[in-house]
């Protein structure tokens, strides 16, 4: 039977989560920053299905053979996904995304939607 | 286990499993509100106070037990996601304490986080792409913050838990 009684704070630990602060913050800016005309790739289950041309795409709604309960809405060179039929809806609710470094993951149905530089050879292998 | 009885021991693991689920519906309900997966991760509070005031093995047992209990409410993949991070953030949070003596926020806060870096991991094997890794800015940020939250109810509850003396 452990009766472990702990500190609630001390300097050094204060130190240590103020520094993953900042380092989580400025990893979060940064490819916010960077907004080149990208490419939008689509990947089911590690394929890639889909690839668009943010920069030119026109604003549409659109669905896909391999995943044919998600529908995915382009407005403004940017990219989210409308709908979903999953449950947890975290693809739904993490919006437009438009510069590299952004995605949109839904889980259940095995979807990537990333963002890749288009004027760097960025390399486009998937794991 | 050396309790002073067993059924009380018994009794006190149910009712933690219990507090534990409720805190996962609730939080559940609060969720679909966030992008990304972003969670409070309150049950945490209830593997904290199990690793701190009971033994290592009642904090993982609780951990494999809830895994069970969101496999039946929420199917496969939400459990393997409850039981990766469950498991990874109970032995993150067992090592520090034994080797760094650290205080109660950076326990809740390491637990957070490394409980969103595992369930980053598995989706990440799920969805067969390392770009979900592209989440990890976001997912140490608002660790970050959930682990604080945590943290300070555990600091909040603790000395009400130690009158009622249930260990």
């Amino acid at each position: 039977m452990n009766n472990i009684k702990l500190p609630f704070l001390k300097m050094r630990d204060a130190i240590i989560i103020i520094a993953l602060i900042l380092i989580g913050t400025v990893l979060i800016i940064l490819p916010l920053i960077n907004t080149t005309n990208s490419l939008c790739e689509i990947n089911f289950d590690g394929q890639i299905i889909k690839t668009i041309d943010l920069s030119k795409a026109e604003d549409t709604i659109f669905t896909l053979d391999e995943v044919h309960d998600v529908t995915f809405e382009i407005k403004n060179h940017e990219i989210k996904i409308k709908s979903s039929n999953c449950t947890d809806k975290i693809c739904e609710n993490t919006g437009y995304i438009h510069s590299p470094m952004q995605v949109i993951v839904c889980l259940p149905n095995k979807l990537v939607i990333k963002i890749i530089a288009n004027d760097n050879d960025v390399d486009l292998i998937v794991g | 286990m050396k309790a002073k009885s067993y059924s009380k021991y018994v009794a006190l693991m149910g009712m933690l499993l219990g507090v534990t689920i409720v805190l996962s519906i609730v939080e559940n309900a609060l969720t679909p509100t966030l992008p990304m997966g972003i969670k409070l991760g309150a049950s945490n509070i209830v593997i904290m106070f199990a690793l701190l005031q009971l033994d290592s093995k009642s904090a993982f047992s609780l951990v494999v037990l809830k895994s069970v209990f969101v496999f039946l409410t929420r199917g496969l993949i939400a459990s393997g996601m409850s039981l990766a991070g469950g498991l990874f953030s109970t032995l993150i949070m067992l090592v520090l304490l034994k080797n760094v003596k650290p205080s109660m926020l950076l326990i809740s806060v390491s637990g957070a986080v490394s409980h969103n870096i595992s369930q980053l991991l598995f989706s990440a094997i799920i969805t067969q792409s390392r770009y979900t890794l592209m989440y990890f800015p976001i997912l140490l940020v608002s660790g970050i913050i959930a682990g604080v939250c945590t943290g300070i109810v555990l600091r909040a509850v603790l000395p009400y838990l130690y009158k009622t003396n249930l260990t």
